[in-house]
C-alpha cells in the first residue's frame, strides 16, 4: 500500500473513532494524503473541490424536498394520513400496528425523511397504541422500523444523493425502482406485527372509535385482483402500458374510495403531491429538481391556504431549519468529493473491487459480503454519509457482478435503512425512543422480529433483481438487460 | 455541565443568528428562483436564462453559511459511541482533540484554502457563464462559512479545556441502559 493511502485510510478511521464530524474526517484525511502526495496545493485543492462539488442543479432537489416535507409535517398531514390509514385498517386485532406501518409508508413518502415520520407519525400513534393495550416498547419498534420505509419510496432524498456519486444513474429509474422494495418491506414488517401483536392489544370488545369491520381484506383483494386483469391484458396486447397505469391509477382511487371515502378525500392532497412529483418527474415535464420547487409552492399553498395550519409567520422559521439540515448533507457531500477525487487518484476503488472479486467466484458469495460489510456499518454510521463514502467503493465491484447500478443503489438504501433502526448508533431508534419515551435496552427486544422482516426483505431484494427492476423497466427508464 | 449544541458567547450567538438568518433567506430565494424558472418554461415558452446558473452558485452559499449556523447547534453527523464509553476526564479530551481538528480543518482548508480560491479566481478574471459575475465572489462563501466554523468550535474548544460537557441535554437521544 502506498504510503499516501495509508494516511487516508488510516486519519479517516482515527478521526471516525475519536467522534469528530465526518465531514471532517473526510476533509482532514482528503487533505493529508494530498499533502503526502505532494500534490501542489492541498489547501486550495480540498476548497475548490468542496464547493464544485455540491454546486448541481440536481442537488438542488435536496432542500427543496426538505423544505416541502418540513411544512407538510407542521401542516398537519400527519393526522390526516393516520385517518385515512385508520379508515383502510378498520377494526382488526393488531390493527393499529398496521395503521402506523401504512401512515409511515405514506408520510416517509411524502416527507422523504424517517425521522420526521417517527416523530410525526410517532407521536400520534404510540400513545394511541399504549392506550389499547400494546406495549411501548412495542409500539415503538413497530414506528421506528416502518418509518424508514420512506426512504426507499420515491420521492427519496438518500436516492438524489446515490445517483451523484453513482454517476449517470436516472433519478427517475431510481424513484420508480423503490417503490416496489418499499411495499414490500411494509409488507414483512406487516406481516412481523401480525406474528408477535401482544394478545392483549385492542380487545375487540373495546369501545373503538374507527369504523366498525375491517375492509383490508376486500382492498387487498381487490387491488389483487385489479392488477392481476390489467396484468394479463397488457402481457396479451390487450392494453397499452399507458393506458394500463391509468386504469391501475383509477381503480386504485375506486377502491379505496370506496373503502374509505371521506378519509380518501381529506388525505388525498397530501398524497397528490407525491403524483404531481412522480407524474412530473415521469413523464419528462420537470426535472427533479423543478418537480421538487413545485413540490415547495403546492404544500404552501396546500397547508397555508387549504388547511390553515400554517401561518406565513411560520415560514421564515421552516426556512431556516430546513437550511440547517440541508447545509449538512450538503457539507458532506462536498467533502465527500473531495475524498472520492482523492481515492480515485490512488486507484482505491479498483484494489477494493479486486480484492473483493478475489474473495470467490460465487458473485452470491461476494454480494452477501457487501451486504454484511454494510449492515455493519450501518449500525454505527447514519445513511448519508454511508452511501457517500461506500458507493464509489463497492459499485465498480457490483457493476462488474453484473448489477445494474439502480439495483444496487436500492439494495444499499434498503440494508442502511436497517441500520438506521439498531443501536449503538440509529437515527430512527433515538428519535423513536424519544418520543415513545422509553429505553434503546427496552426496544431492541420486540425490535428483533422487525429486524427479521427488514433482512427477509433485504435478502428479496438483494438476490431477486426483478423485484427492483421490472417497474423501471417496463417504463423504459432503463435499459431492458442485453 | 455545559451543553456543546448551545452558543454561549455574545458574539457566537450573535453570529449564529446571522448566519441562520442569511441560509434561510437564501433558501427562500432559490425556491423563487427555481419557480421562475418553471413559469417562464412552461407559461411565458422562454426558458429564463439565469435561474439554474443562480440558483446552483448560490448552493454554495447555502452549504457554506447554513453549515456554519449547524456547527453552531453541532448537528454535523458523527460517530459518538466510542467516545462516549470513556471516562468523563477522557471524554473532555478527546472532544478538546476533535475541536483543534476542526479549527484546524477550517482554518487551513476552508478559510485559507477558501481565500486563495477566491484570489485566485479574481486574478484570473473568471467569471460565471450566464451572469458573469466573478467566479471569486461566489467562492467568498467559503472563508466566510470557514471562519464561522473556527469561531464556533474555538467557544467548544475553550468550554471543553474549562470543565465536562453535557452531551444528554436533549430528549431525542436518550443514553442507552
Amino acid at each position: 500500500m502506498e504510503p499516501s493511502t495509508l494516511i487516508l485510510v488510516a486519519s479517516f478511521l482515527l478521526l471516525l473513532v475519536l467522534g469528530a464530524p465526518i465531514v471532517v474526517a473526510l476533509g482532514v484525511s482528503a487533505l493529508l494524503a494530498l499533502a503526502a502526495m505532494a500534490e501542489a496545493p492541498a489547501c486550495y485543492t480540498v476548497a475548490q473541490r468542496m464547493s464544485t462539488g455540491i454546486a448541481s442543479f440536481p442537488l438542488l432537489a435536496i432542500p427543496f424536498f426538505v423544505l416541502a416535507g418540513a411544512i407538510m409535517g407542521e401542516g398537519g398531514m400527519a393526522r390526516r394520513l393516520v385517518r385515512f390509514a385508520s379508515a383502510i385498517v378498520g377494526r382488526r386485532p393488531g390493527g393499529l400496528a398496521y395503521v402506523s406501518t401504512i401512515t409511515c409508508m405514506l408520510f416517509g413518502a411524502i416527507s422523504g425523511s424517517a425521522t420526521a415520520a417517527v416523530s410525526s407519525v410517532g407521536g400520534m400513534l404510540i400513545p394511541e397504541m399504549v392506550r389499547k393495550g400494546y406495549s411501548r416498547p412495542y409500539s415503538v419498534a413497530v414506528t421506528t422500523t416502518a418509518a424508514t420505509t420512506g426512504l426507499v419510496i420515491p420521492p427519496s432524498n438518500i436516492m438524489i444523493v446515490y445517483a451523484l456519486v453513482a454517476g449517470g444513474v436516472s433519478v427517475a429509474a431510481l424513484f420508480v425502482a423503490g417503490i416496489v422494495p418499499g411495499v414490500i418491506i411494509g409488507v414483512a414488517i406487516m406481516i412481523a406485527s401480525r406474528l408477535t401483536c401482544p394478545p392483549e392489544a385492542e380487545d375487540p370488545s373495546g369501545a373503538a372509535d374507527g369504523p366498525a369491520g375491517s375492509p383490508l381484506v376486500r382492498v387487498a383483494g381487490a387491488l389483487a385482483l385489479l392488477g392481476v386483469c390489467l396484468f394479463l391484458a397488457v402481457y396479451s396486447g390487450l392494453l397499452s402500458s399507458s393506458v394500463a397505469a391509468i386504469l391501475s391509477g383509477v381503480g386504485l382511487l375506486v377502491v379505496l374510495g370506496l373503502a374509505a371515502g371521506r378519509e380518501l378525500l381529506q388525505a388525498a392532497p397530501s398524497l397528490l403531491l407525491v403524483v404531481i412529483v412522480l407524474g412530473g418527474i415521469l413523464r419528462g415535464s420537470f426535472s427533479p429538481t423543478e418537480a421538487s420547487a413545485i413540490a415547495v409552492a403546492y404544500a404552501l399553498v396546500l397547508t397555508i391556504g387549504v388547511y390553515r395550519e400554517i401561518k406565513p409567520a411560520d415560514l421564515p422559521r421552516l426556512c431556516v431549519r430546513s437550511a440547517s439540515t440541508s447545509a449538512v448533507i450538503f457539507l458532506l457531500i462536498g467533502a465527500s468529493q473531495a475524498m472520492s477525487w482523492v481515492m480515485t487518484n490512488q486507484a482505491i476503488p479498483q484494489a477494493v473491487s479486486d480484492a473483493m472479486l478475489g474473495l470467490s467466484d460465487n458473485p452470491a458469495v461476494v454480494l452477501l459480503s457487501i451486504n454484511l460489510l454494510l449492515l455493519f456499518v450501518g449500525t454505527f454510521m447514519d445513511m448519508t454519509p454511508a452511501v457517500l463514502i461506500f458507493t464509489p467503493i463497492f459499485l465498480p465491484v457490483a457493476v462488474e457482478l453484473g448489477l445494474d447500478p439502480v439495483h444496487f443503489g436500492v439494495m444499499m438504501i434498503v440494508n442502511l435503512c436497517i441500520g438506521l433502526c439498531t443501536p449503538p448508533v440509529g437515527t430512527c431508534l433515538f428519535v423513536g425512543c424519544g418520543v415513545g419515551q422509553t429505553s434503546i435496552a427496552q426496544v431492541v427486544r420486540p425490535m428483533l422480529p422487525f429486524f427479521l422482516a427488514m433482512l427477509a426483505a433485504l435478502a428479496a431484494i438483494a438476490f431477486v433483481p426483478e423485484l427492483t427492476m421490472w417497474l423501471p423497466h417496463a417504463m423504459g427508464l432503463v435499459e431492458s438487460p442485453g | 455541565m455545559i451543553d456543546p449544541t448551545v452558543p454561549r458567547w455574545r458574539m457566537t450567538r450573535a453570529a449564529m443568528r446571522w448566519f441562520d438568518a442569511a441560509a434561510g433567506a437564501i433558501m427562500a430565494a432559490l425556491v423563487l428562483i427555481v419557480l421562475w424558472g418553471v413559469f417562464t418554461r412552461f407559461v411565458l415558452s422562454a426558458a429564463s436564462w439565469w435561474t439554474e446558473e443562480s440558483a446552483r452558485l448560490l448552493l454554495i452559499w447555502l452549504t457554506m453559511l447554513g453549515g456554519a449556523a449547524a456547527w453552531a447547534r453541532a448537528e454535523h453527523l458523527g460517530v459518538d459511541y466510542f467516545a462516549q464509553k470513556l471516562h468523563p476526564d477522557a471524554q473532555r479530551l478527546v472532544a478538546l482533540t476533535v475541536e483543534l481538528f476542526v479549527i484546524a480543518f477550517a482554518a487551513s482548508v476552508l478559510v485559507y484554502g477558501g481565500v486563495v480560491l477566491v484570489a485566485e479566481t479574481l486574478r484570473m478574471g473568471q467569471t460565471t457563464a450566464a451572469l458573469e459575475v466573478p467566479m471569486g465572489l461566489v467562492y467568498l462563501a467559503v472563508p466566510l462559512g470557514g471562519a464561522g466554523i473556527v469561531l464556533f468550535s474555538l467557544e467548544r474548544a475553550i468550554a471543553a479545556w474549562r470543565g465536562p460537557l453535557d452531551h444528554h441535554d436533549d430528549d431525542t437521544a436518550p443514553r442507552a441502559v
